[in-house]
C-alpha cells in the first residue's frame, strides 16, 4: 500500500514537471518570432567549450571535446577538437601482399570543427533556434593492443549538419548527421552527432 | 555570480557524463571466504579459432607487446583453448597466425594487463582467486 501511494506521488510529481516544462516553452514560444538568418551581421566574439558524442547504434561511441572561438553575431564557431573512442574495436590491415593482421584497435581524431549556424527562430529570452552546417578537418591515428611500433594515421574530413538549439546564450545543443569516411570499417560512415557547447566572456546579444 | 552558476552548471552537466571508478561491493553469502592476499598468479584462456585450411594455428605467447616484448613461449595447435598461468601484474601479447583456404596469411594480434580483480567488504579488499582472464585470437572474414 505504502509502495502504491509513493508510485502515485512520485507520477504526479512527473506528471508536474511535464506541465511545468511545457508551460516554459509556451511562454517562451508564445514571444518567438522568425528572423532571417542572412541578415546584417556583426561581431560578438567568445569562448567555447563544446562536449559530444558520435554513434550510430550505440555499438561504437566517438567522445568528442573541443575548446575554440565563437562568434555569437556571425553565428560561426572553430574549435579544435580531440575525438576518442573509449573501446577497442577490430580492425584489420594488409601489411604486406597477402599478408593481414588483425588487431584491438583504438582510434583519436585532433580536428578543426568549422560551424556556421541559419537560426531562423528567436525566443523572448534571445534564445536561438536553427540549423547548423560543420567542416571537419583533422588527423586520425590509432594504437593497437599487443602492437608498440604499428602506427596508422590519415588525413581526413568530415561533414555535417543538423539542428541548433540555444536556449539561452551560455547554452547551446546541436543533434544531427556527420559523415565519417576514415576507414578502418569498424567505424561507421554515418554517424548520429550530439553536442552540447558552453559560450562564455561574451558581450550579452541584448546590446545589439 | 551569473557566470559563477553557469560554472557550476557545466561541472555538473560533465560529472553526470563522466565515468565512475564503482568499487564492487562483496556478495557476502554464507559459504564467502574473504582472500585478502592478491594472487601472485592468474589463469590467462586464449580462445582461438578453428584454422579454414586445415592447417595448424602458429601461436606465440610474449611478455610484453608482441614487436618489442621478450618471446615466452609459441606452439602450433589444432585445437581452439589453451590456458596459461602466468604472473599477475605483467602484460601479456599473444599472436595466431592462420593459413587462410586463399593462400593468405592472417596474425591475430591481442595483449592483455593480467590484474587481479576484487570486491570490497568493510573497507576490506577481498580477492577472487578464482577469476580467470581470456584473450580472444579469432578468426574474422577479411575480404
Amino acid at each position: 500500500m505504502k509502495q502504491q501511494i509513493q508510485k502515485h506521488y512520485f507520477s504526479l510529481f512527473k506528471k508536474s514537471l511535464i506541465l511545468l516544462g511545457l508551460i516554459f516553452w509556451i511562454n517562451n514560444y508564445s514571444y518567438s518570432q522568425l528572423t532571417n538568418p542572412f541578415q546584417a551581421m556583426y561581431v560578438n566574439p567568445g569562448f567555447g567549450l563544446e562536449v559530444g558524442f558520435l554513434t550510430q547504434n550505440f555499438k561504437y561511441g566517438i567522445m568528442d571535446v573541443g575548446l575554440g572561438y565563437e562568434d555569437d553575431g556571425l553565428d560561426l564557431s572553430a574549435y579544435v577538437n580531440l575525438l576518442w573512442s573509449p573501446s577497442a574495436a577490430n580492425a584489420v590491415y594488409e601489411v604486406s601482399d597477402g599478408y593481414y593482421y588483425k588487431v584491438k584497435e583504438k582510434g583519436q581524431i585532433i580536428s578543426l570543427n568549422l560551424e556556421k549556424r541559419f537560426n531562423f527562430i528567436r525566443d523572448r529570452n534571445n534564445g536561438k533556434y536553427g540549423l547548423y552546417i560543420m567542416a571537419k578537418p583533422g588527423y586520425y591515428w590509432s594504437i593497437h593492443k599487443g602492437l608498440n611500433n604499428f602506427r596508422k594515421g590519415k588525413f581526413l574530413f568530415i561533414p555535417g549538419a543538423g539542428v541548433s538549439i540555444q536556449p539561452a546564450d551560455i547554452i547551446r545543443i546541436s543533434l544531427g548527421y556527420a559523415y565519417y569516411n576514415i576507414n578502418p570499417g569498424y567505424i561507421p560512415e554515418h554517424m548520429v552527432d550530439f553536442k552540447v557547447s558552453f559560450i562564455f566572456n561574451r558581450q550579452n546579444t541584448a546590446d545589439h | 555570480m551569473k557566470t559563477l552558476i553557469h560554472i557550476f552548471l557545466f561541472i555538473g552537466i560533465i560529472s553526470l557524463f563522466s565515468c565512475n571508478t564503482k568499487v564492487t561491493e562483496c556478495n557476502i553469502t554464507t559459504n564467502f571466504i574473504c582472500y585478502t592476499a592478491k594472487p601472485s598468479h592468474m589463469i590467462l584462456n586464449l580462445v582461438i579459432s578453428k584454422s579454414p585450411s586445415n592447417e595448424p594455428v602458429r601461436v606465440k605467447l610474449y611478455l610484453g607487446d608482441a614487436d618489442t616484448g621478450e618471446l615466452i613461449d609459441q606452439f602450433t595447435t589444432f585445437n581452439t583453448h589453451k590456458s596459461y598461468y602466468l604472473q599477475e601484474g605483467e602484460k601479456y601479447s599473444v599472436t595466431a597466425e592462420y593459413t587462410l583456404a586463399n593462400s593468405k596469411t592472417l596474425l591475430v594480434v591481442n595483449a592483455d594487463n593480467l590484474k587481479a580483480i576484487y570486491c570490497e567488504s568493510d573497507d576490506t579488499k577481498c580477492y577472487d582467486w578464482d577469476y580467470q582472464e581470456s584473450l580472444d585470437l579469432t578468426l574474422i572474414d577479411i575480404e
